[in-house]
């Protein structure tokens, strides 16, 4: 069986559910703490997930001080074998900030998380928002490889979650898009709520240079059953929540089940 | 119109600047700071009122200081700043972000309660203390080194992507 490491760094609060969702994917997932570098490095995993949260409780900026940490190296050196590695929210603020996504020189900082820009509005915002996958992206990215291409609704959390490139950077960027922010109906955004933060090129999640390294505001994790999709929410996967019997709910998968089944996929064989 | 900066800082030690420096201790610097502060910085631009104003709003608002954890000065009056030990050379870096709605948000919400304030923008104070007899020049330039992270193995206090710094003081 594929094995899968979830990397808990001080202030982390989202491994739990993440390590579940891996297990419930046919993985073998297992928490390993930040300065468990000798245990990882005897026991290398088929893949990474740097969960959500808040490390370091987002002392200086978030993810700033995750980023400086030795067991980074091991992921960046993963990173750079091309084991696949996902940050969720606030795991995705470290991997932008160690310079892995977007990676054209890795290990430079090249893109930045910012503070959210919504009107009337700054600092932390949650909510469900629907996300799309770059056609590009199901070809290349072992998360998002199962994907049919259809929006997904999926919760966020973040008051820095606003991608931001440089200028010249924004032609080359767009090659690593992972998934966009979108309507309903998959179409563009125009603006907040939409796209929740002001994000760049509607982005809600990147890709490195190779694809295998994603950067990931939403979080799937908590929209890995159906049973956490709200029942008031617009669209199918609304509809099919409204329309589900109480009885096994608890088992049927939901929208953010296809990024972790989409690992499963890639790494393939002994999964089941 | 009268421009007033406001520096606020914890009464306790600051635990953002104690992680600050015990990261800045495990890049292994060959001259690290030995000590290292952090304020929050107010600029405001009042259009009456000057420093009075500024005193009423900030004894309004505990989102600026919480006078339960927090106090403030005006920085301009002080050739080092409140809290800092004499003995070492000081160097101030400012970080703020390039698009900042918190100050945009904030000079709305002033206007709307009747303050007279045309503008304020936030920042982040960091204060470098190194040895007194350091050269002047390389404690600005190591400073600057230590404020943007250009790289994982760099800077720390900014995203140069996001955030633009500059010497304070």
């Amino acid at each position: 069986m594929s094995r899968a490491a979830v990397i808990r760094f001080p202030g982390s609060n989202c491994e739990f559910e993440t390590a579940r969702a891996l297990k419930n994917s046919g993985l073998n997932a297992r928490i390993y703490n930040w300065n468990d570098i000798e245990l990882l490095s005897d026991n290398r995993a088929d893949a990474y997930v740097l969960p959500g949260g808040f490390s370091f409780q987002d002392r200086i900026r978030a993810g700033v001080v995750a980023s400086r940490e030795s067991i980074m190296d091991l992921i960046f050196e993963e990173a750079v074998n091309g084991k696949p590695i996902l940050g969720i929210c606030n795991g995705a603020q470290v991997l932008l900030e160690s310079g892995l996504v977007p990676g054209w020189k890795p290990g430079s900082v090249q893109g930045a998380l910012a503070g959210n820009l919504a009107p009337g509005r700054s600092g932390y915002l949650s909510g469900w928002i629907n996300l799309k996958p770059a056609s590009e992206a199901i070809e290349r990215c072992p998360w998002l490889c199962a994907m049919s291409g259809e929006p997904i609704p999926v919760p966020f959390a973040h008051a820095e979650g606003r991608f931001v490139f440089r200028k010249e950077d924004t032609e080359s960027v767009k090659s690593h898009i992972g998934l966009t922010y979108c309507e309903v109906d998959g179409s563009a955004p125009d603006g907040y709520p939409a796209n929740p933060n002001g994000s760049a090129l509607d982005v809600a999640a990147l890709m490195n240079v190779d694809g295998n390294v994603l950067a990931m505001m939403p979080h799937p994790e908590r929209s890995f059953y159906l049973w956490q999709v709200p029942p008031d929410l617009k669209g199918p996967w609304g509809d099919m929540r409204r329309n589900s019997s109480l009885k096994g709910l608890e088992d049927q998968p939901g929208p953010g089940a296809i990024i972790f089944k989409s690992l499963a996929k890639y790494l393939g064989g002994n999964n089941g | 119109m009268d421009r007033v900066k406001v520096a606020v800082y914890l009464k306790t030690p600051d635990p953002q600047a104690v992680t600050a420096l015990n990261t800045i201790k495990a890049m292994r610097l060959l001259l690290p700071p030995l000590k290292l502060q952090r304020y929050d910085l107010w600029e405001f631009e009042v259009s009456r009122g000057g420093r009075n104003t500024v005193s009423e709003l900030v004894g309004h608002f505990s989102d600026i200081v919480n006078p339960n954890k927090q106090t403030w000065f005006f920085p301009e009056e002080d050739s080092s700043l409140a809290g800092e030990d004499t003995e070492l050379q000081w160097v101030g870096i400012a970080v703020r972000d390039h698009v900042d709605s918190a100050s945009e948000n904030w000079t709305e919400l002033l206007k709307r309660r009747g303050f007279p304030v045309e503008s304020l923008r936030y920042s982040v104070l960091w204060r470098f203390g190194y040895l007194k007899d350091t050269d002047e020049a390389l404690t600005k330039k190591m400073a600057l080194d230590l404020s943007v992270s250009h790289t994982r193995a760099g800077g720390l206090f900014s995203n140069p992507v996001s955030q633009e710094v500059s010497f304070w003081i």
